[in-house]
Parts: C-alpha cells; sequence; structure tokens
C-alpha cells in the first residue's frame, strides 16, 4: 500500500511575527476606540443626569404652584428635608404615604428606598447602602447626589447677634452660626425658610437652585472611601438654630464646583464645595427651571452672584 | 541582529520624527502656569501648630496647605505640593479643634454625625477670605515665601 504523497512544499500559514503585527494592530484601534466609546457613555450618563435635575425644578414649581412658596431647605434638626418635602410633586405620593413627620428621618422607614431621580447616574459608586452595612449609622440609606444651594456667607466684619447663634451682618443678611459652617439666608434654601418668588430678586434665571454634589474627603473625586459626604436624601438636618445647625440637604456655595477641600482643612460641612463627575463641569437647575454646565474653572464671583438669590447682580457670562 | 541593520537610516529619522512629534503633542495639554509657593504661620508671635492655609484665586480651585507643628507649610491645588496659579489670591488660615493631628474621633456608635470643626483657635476674621484682611499676588518666578502673622484684635 502506498502511502499518500502528502505535502512536497510546506504549508503556507501565519508567521509568529506577522500574527504580532495583526494583534498590536488590532490593540492599537481598540485602544483609539476606548475612549471615544467611554465619552459618550459619560455623555448619556450626563443627559440623564440633566433630565433629573429638570424633573426637580419642574418639581420646586409644582411645589409652588400648590403651597405659593418653594420649599424649605431644612426645617431643623432631625427633621426631614427639602427632598422629602417635593416627593408628591416628583409622583412618589406612595413612598411620601409612609412617611411619619413626628419621627426622626433616621427611623423613616423610606431611608432605604431609592428615588431614582435623586441619584446622578454618573454617580459610579453605589446608591444604596444597606443597615449596618458601613461603620457610621448616618452613611447608611439611599442617597442623593444633588443639594440645594443655600446662598453665599457675607463678610461678618460688624455684625450684630440678634440672639444666641443668630447674627446680622453689615448688609443686613441673617447668618446661623455653626461650628459646620455660616448659614446665610441669602440663597434658594435656607434654614426653615421657605422662598417665594418675589424675593428672588436677581431673577430665577440667575439663581442656582438645585445642583450636582458628591464631595469625598481626600484628594481628587474618585475617593477611597465612599459614599464621602453623599448622604441619604431622606435626612433634613442635625443640630438647630441655637446649636451648630447642618443641613444635610443643602450647601452653602463658598468654595469653587469640584474644588480639593474637606474637612481637614477647615472647611466645615454646610460649606462643602459642589461637584460632579462630569470631567471639568457641574449642572445646576436654576430657579426658573433651565439646567445649565458651569464650568470647574468658573469665576468665583460670579459663581457665588448666581448662588445668591438677592444679591443685586445679574450675571449672564457663566456661559 | 542589532537595531541598526533592522532599521535603514532613513527608517531611524522617521522614527525619531514620529516619537519626537508625539511628546511635543502631549505637551501642549500642560495646563496653567503654576509657582510652587511655601510659607509660614505665627499667632501671637509663635509658629501657629496645627491648622490650614488656603488661597482662592479670582478663577477656579484653591490652593490649599496643611500647617505643620513648625508653623510652615506648601500649598497644593491640583497635585502634591504643585503650587499656586498666577495673579491675585485671597488668603484664608483655618485652626479649628478638629483639625489637631491627634483629634482622631474613636468610631462611635452614637446616632447623629459630629459635623462641626469645634471652636476657632485663632480670632474668627482670618477664616473667611472677605474679612481675613490678607491677600497676596503671584508673579512669575516668585519664591520668597509667605509668611503670615496673626493677632488677636
Amino acid at each position: 500500500m502506498a502511502t499518500p504523497l502528502r505535502h512536497k512544499q510546506p504549508l503556507r500559514g501565519f508567521t509568529l511575527v506577522e500574527l504580532l503585527v495583526v494583534i498590536a494592530i488590532i490593540g492599537v484601534l481598540v485602544a483609539l476606540l476606548l475612549p471615544a466609546v467611554q465619552a459618550a457613555r459619560e455623555a448619556a450618563r450626563r443627559t440623564q443626569c440633566t433630565n433629573n435635575l429638570k424633573q426637580l425644578g419642574l418639581t420646586l414649581h409644582n411645589y409652588e404652584n400648590a403651597h405659593g412658596e418653594f420649599p424649605p431647605g431644612s426645617v431643623g434638626g432631625g427633621k426631614h428635608g427639602l427632598f422629602t418635602m417635593i416627593l408628591p410633586y416628583l409622583e412618589e405620593s406612595a413612598i411620601y404615604g409612609q412617611v411619619d413627620f413626628n419621627q426622626s428621618p433616621f427611623d423613616d422607614p423610606n431611608r432605604y428606598t431609592l428615588v431614582s431621580a435623586y441619584v446622578c447616574p454618573s454617580y459610579s459608586h453605589s446608591s444604596v447602602a444597606e443597615k449596618d452595612s458601613l461603620p457610621f449609622f448616618w452613611l447608611e440609606g439611599a442617597y442623593t447626589t444633588y443639594q440645594g444651594v443655600g446662598g453665599v456667607v457675607p463678610d461678618l466684619t460688624g455684625a450684630t447677634l440678634v440672639e444666641p447663634g443668630v447674627q446680622t451682618s453689615a448688609r443686613g443678611i441673617t447668618v446661623y452660626v455653626s461650628s459646620a459652617g455660616e448659614l446665610p439666608n441669602n440663597g434658594f434654601f435656607a434654614w426653615n425658610s421657605p422662598r417665594r418668588p418675589s424675593q428672588i430678586s436677581d431673577g430665577l434665571s440667575n439663581s442656582f437652585a438645585i445642583g450636582e454634589f458628591v464631595h469625598c474627603n481626600g484628594p481628587g473625586p474618585f475617593c477611597d472611601d465612599p459614599p464621602g459626604n453623599v448622604r441619604p436624601w431622606v435626612f433634613g438636618g442635625t443640630g438647630d438654630i441655637d446649636n451648630n445647625p447642618g443641613s444635610y440637604a443643602f450647601k452653602v456655595a463658598e468654595h469653587p464646583p469640584n474644588s480639593n477641600v474637606d474637612r481637614g482643612v477647615g472647611v466645615g460641612f454646610n460649606h462643602l464645595p459642589m461637584g460632579s463627575f462630569h470631567p471639568g463641569i457641574i449642572q445646576f437647575v436654576f430657579a426658573d427651571g433651565s439646567v445649565n454646565s458651569i464650568t470647574d474653572n468658573i469665576t468665583i464671583d460670579v459663581y457665588q452672584a448666581l448662588a445668591t438669590i438677592d444679591g443685586g447682580e445679574v450675571s449672564n457670562d457663566y456661559r | 541582529m542589532t537595531t541598526d541593520s533592522l532599521l535603514t537610516n532613513s527608517n531611524m529619522q522617521m522614527a525619531v520624527i514620529l516619537v519626537g512629534a508625539l511628546l511635543v503633542l502631549t505637551g501642549c495639554d500642560s495646563g496653567p502656569e503654576m509657582v510652587p509657593i511655601h510659607g509660614q504661620v505665627f499667632y501671637q508671635d509663635k509658629p501657629l501648630a496645627f491648622g490650614a492655609v488656603m488661597l482662592q484665586s479670582p478663577r477656579g480651585q484653591p490652593a490649599t496647605g496643611l500647617i505643620q507643628p513648625d508653623g510652615t507649610f506648601v500649598l497644593t491645588t491640583f497635585d502634591s505640593e504643585d503650587g499656586v496659579v498666577l495673579g491675585k489670591q485671597k488668603v484664608r488660615i483655618t485652626c479649628y479643634e478638629s483639625q489637631q493631628p491627634d483629634s482622631q474621633k474613636s468610631p462611635s456608635s452614637q446616632r447623629a454625625e459630629p459635623m462641626g470643626l469645634g471652636a476657632s483657635l485663632i480670632p474668627k476674621k482670618y477664616t473667611s477670605y472677605a474679612s481675613s484682611g490678607f491677600e497676596v499676588d503671584i508673579e512669575p518666578g516668585h519664591t520668597e515665601p509667605l509668611v503670615f502673622h496673626l493677632t488677636d484684635p
């Protein structure tokens, strides 16, 4: 039996070098494509985040239609804040119906209930922390990555003490003194002071209402100890007017957005900077319901003018 | 086989040009001009032992520096000790009880969050940009240390 004649010439295949070159070329193409894909994904998340803010802006106005005034920021220590007040106007009446306002929000049954409009999709950490999953009780719950804007602390040189914990600045702005950072009464949200639209004399389109807040202690926005200073939406505040009020629902615009500052450099909880995970920008819904992007590199005077409702400035040059 | 025999001379030149172009292109994204800044803080003529110094430029991010036990500080804006952007800067200096290095709070079972910074150990006016009375102008090539003397009112 004759052995069948097999390949007299060697089989033509790929050499190792050719294979490696092909892999390298594919690798380069993927490396070029991947950042573009990631950017597109982030753009989609940012759009959804814009939509959340738009919903919050409409909700504020629906609330105003029903009550004649916008919701207060916090109504006191151990009480609910603006994120609970606006639930019925965000079509979340089912959650609102379960809230027992005689009880502290710490014990509220909705503490671990996620409200999707309260979390920006770009927030890369977990949006709910289950009971006993974290070392501190006050970190646990369903978070909000948004905070109201509570004005700017005025120059307190020559301020007069009205009563314990309450000062009036030389220009007549009431300020609640707090070891967690002064709370002024010149923002869209304030401690227990609901706004009527007529009080916003800078104009509704020139005043921040709600913005993004993802602050973490330590360097950079991507902290390794989440949730950082993000807190459950159901909280309103701690302390009280005469006892170091601390706000869980709004922040005072003392520092530029995404600033690399924390409590270690003496920035109080009420003054922690607003911020986002969107590269280079942060989004705010203004008092008129419009959503705008603000660059991290904004002029601090313009930023603070936008954060007050009655400072007498009209700032159209933030874009 | 050596590299020289692999690449002819003209190929080599082309590679050098390409690598050079890449380096030049990456160099374009270098951010604002920064000046490294250090300094010292005195309160009642003694070095302040802890706390922080913050400089706020008219635009963008503030520079921060933690005060060391000998009163010195080095400022950071974006990366570790990279300094300060150019221009006029407002200054605030903080020294709160909670910034004391040995005041690490042990994890507690308490329900309310301890939010406060504690009492300010320097006059309150220094903790605000508006009332501190300090302003510095950082020019290119600034080398002088920033020295701040705090006094009681």
